[in-house]
């Protein structure tokens, strides 16, 4: 008689055993999930019972191309240098359509003179692609949600035109979960896990345009996200060391609309009050999926994409260094910097 | 080296590291902080820059971390090395300068010990003068290195702002005597003597002997200022045996920065150096250009020269030093292509000659 294989979902997180619902919304009775496999351990039992001999676990965690664990991203960040991105803003404030529009933009063509060099990540950004595909029958274009309270991260390696024989630059891209943006806002304990925005090379901020272009909630979102920056910057999360980009989403929706400045209301908001704390604080606006005919699709990403490609984030060397000591004699009195 | 800094070079460099492997991680840097050979630790900084180097130094340096920890990647670990080996040089510069301050601090509690720890003390001496060495050599390779923005730093370990502020402060501290401060006690001596009449105590003949140390100082300082002044005032060349103004600019770059260095009496960059070299070659025949190149000025050179700056460093010369290594490689066909760098980029006289001059001394410090 056949013995029934025991099946586990090997997915941090799932509690479809539970009695709870999938993580991703499949249906594991077809055999269509990639975590839903024969237990191992089990495995291990029934060798036991049959073969003493035979005591470790078979199995093998095959390369799945999905998103990595900080932990994971060592195979790449021991080889290459890399660069860290964080994304962060609140629930559908348009963090994943990003990532996914760079990478569905990637599909077509490249954007501008930066071409797709490969991915550690492809399953995971095709995750996040899906809503916005045909095959997922949605009635206009959307993006997964990013649910996972753990910090996971997609990798994506980019080449300019003029150095396709150099080695390409590596992103390592993490959208923080909106839930967890906005419990962070009023908990020192829960800001001060986000330490992944310390080690961050880039830090996004998003801010919900949608949100903005609606009068009743505009301040409110702006206040939200000043109190977000306060209270980083309150628990050393943010620093001088610290780079900030504040992004206006979906500005589709603030394009035409005449009472918004975004000069005055943003720029000069934030910068006011959080510049002298930060390493560097710029602005931008973002349209990955413009709704509006007067403004193109994927407003803005190119000019983001560029500034984290080219910024150099690594030592900065001075030309002449600080002449620190001083000295009485007259001879050495001559030696002044830049003369 | 504290750990805390560990810890936060692995972050920015976006290793993530468990407690126990930053642990180890500290023992290996320390460990392979303490070696003190000079050809260990140039290609340490070979490894840092990103010039390819393999052999027995690499195979050590690695195997300080594989040894201890069983999860240190051996394979597709480029980025992982270089970050380390930036790690262990801040180290050792770090210990250097620990040493240094140390010597300082504890004069009085040495002076005190003096008769019964006299042995210890000559060992611990040594000791910090090689580690002292072994970090200007470091520094020096570092700061040389990289002139031509040939080498690409993907590190945030800040390792060459620190190589700089060591080579500053060295400077300076060679350059230092403290002939002041003894001039207070000498005096109190020389009147109880001519009061009392009595023989010197130990602390006075302590005070005379360092005296007299920092007398010798003081005379080689003024040497060195007065031969430099005079060569500025000469406006004559001894190596190109004419004056200045019949010397072309381009060749003033390299023969200034030699013969500024012939006349420095220690082996540290002179704090004034910058400006000298300016001097020299302003006085120097220049046809208004206000850019030159490397390859200008190594063109405009003649043989004789050219030995006569290279000396009989040749053999030591190589791509640590970019300007000295194409010099040695000019009389070779094609020698702007070995040497990883255009040889042609437009670039101020003044500031060529000063890495002219960096490079003599480094390469004179490591023979």
């Amino acid at each position: 008689m056949e013995a029934e294989i025991k099946k586990i979902c090997h997915q941090s997180g799932c509690k479809i055993l539970e009695g709870g619902s999938c993580l991703e919304s499949i249906d594991v009775t077809k055999d269509e999930c990639p975590h839903f496999y024969a237990d191992s351990q089990n495995d291990d039992v029934k060798d036991e019972n049959s073969n003493d001999q035979t005591k470790q676990s078979t199995s093998i965690k095959l390369f799945t191309g999905r998103e990595l664990s900080f932990n994971e991203t060592s195979i790449i960040t021991n080889r290459y240098d890399s660069k860290l991105i964080a994304i962060v803003g609140e629930s559908k404030s348009g963090k994943t359509t990003l990532l996914a529009e760079y990478y569905i933009n990637l599909q077509k063509q490249p954007i501008k003179e930066y071409y797709f060099a490969g991915s550690m990540t492809q399953t995971g950004f095709e995750e996040r692609c899906f809503y916005a595909t045909v095959g997922s029958k949605a009635k206009k274009p959307d993006t997964g949600r990013t649910q996972s309270r753990e910090f996971s991260f997609l990798h994506l390696a980019l080449k300019h035109k003029d150095e396709l024989d150099k080695e390409p630059t590596h992103f390592l891209i993490s959208d923080i979960w909106g839930e967890r943006f906005r419990e962070a806002k009023g908990s020192t304990a829960l800001m001060q896990e986000l330490t992944i925005l310390k080690a961050a090379d880039f830090v996004l901020f998003i801010i919900d345009g949608e949100k903005i272009a609606t009068k009743a909630t505009r301040a409110l979102t702006i206040e939200e996200a000043k109190t977000f920056i306060q209270k980083a910057l309150d628990e050393n999360i943010f620093d001088s060391n610290t780079n900030l980009k504040v992004a206006v989403s979906k500005w589709d929706f603030l394009h035409s609309d005449s009472s918004f400045d975004f000069a005055d209301k943003i720029k000069r908001v934030f910068k006011e009050r959080f510049e002298s704390r930060l390493g560097k604080i710029e602005f931008t606006k973002l349209a990955a999926r413009s709704e509006n005919a007067s403004l193109e699709a994927g407003y803005g990403l190119y000019e983001l994409l560029k500034s984290w490609k080219t910024e150099n984030i690594n030592e900065r060397i001075s030309d002449t260094p600080e002449i620190k000591q001083s000295s009485s004699r007259a001879f050495y009195k001559y030696s002044l910097p830049n003369a | 080296m504290n750990k805390n800094k560990i810890s936060e070079w692995h972050t920015l460099s976006k290793f993530s590291i468990q407690n126990e492997t930053l642990d180890k991680r500290q023992d290996s840097i320390e460990n392979i902080t303490q070696r003190t050979e000079v050809k260990f630790w140039l290609d340490i900084v070979r490894l840092y820059i990103g010039i390819s180097v393999n052999g027995k130094n690499i195979t050590d340096f690695i195997s300080a971390f594989s040894g201890v920890d069983d999860t240190f990647p051996l394979t597709k670990n480029e980025k992982l090395l270089k970050v380390l080996a930036g790690m262990v040089l801040m180290s050792k510069m770090e210990l250097a300068t620990d040493s240094n301050s140390n010597n300082d601090d504890e004069s009085e509690e040495e002076k005190a010990e003096a008769e019964t720890n006299a042995p210890k003390e000559e060992e611990d001496e040594n000791e910090d003068v090689e580690h002292g060495e072994i970090a200007i050599v470091i520094s020096n390779a570092l700061v040389n290195s990289i002139y031509f923005g040939q080498y690409k730093l993907d590190s945030k370990v800040p390792v060459i702002e620190t190589a700089k502020a060591y080579l500053g402060n060295y400077s300076f501290n060679q350059r230092t005597s403290e002939i002041d401060e003894h001039e207070d006690s000498l005096n109190e001596t020389a009147n109880r003597l001519s009061e009392e009449e009595d023989k010197l105590d130990s602390s006075e003949e302590e005070t005379l002997v360092k005296t007299t140390q920092a007398l010798i100082k003081e005379n080689k300082l003024l040497s060195e200022e007065v031969n430099v002044l005079w060569w500025l005032f000469g406006e004559y060349s001894e190596l190109a045996e004419k004056y200045f103004n019949e010397i072309e600019d381009h060749v003033m770059v390299i023969i200034g920065a030699k013969e500024l260095y012939d006349l420095s009496q220690f082996n540290s960059e002179l704090p004034a150096a910058r400006h000298i070299l300016r001097k020299a070659i302003k006085a120097s025949n220049g046809n208004g250009a206000k850019q030159t190149s490397l390859k200008l000025c190594i063109d405009s050179l003649s043989r004789t020269l050219k030995d006569k700056i290279l000396e009989s460093n040749t053999n030591s010369i190589d791509i640590l030093t970019p300007c000295l290594y194409a010099l040695k490689n000019s009389d070779t066909k094609d020698w702007q292509k070995s040497i990883g760098f255009s040889a042609e980029e437009k670039l101020n006289h003044n500031g060529l000659a000063m890495q002219f001059y960096k490079e003599i001394i480094f390469i004179n410090s490591t023979n």
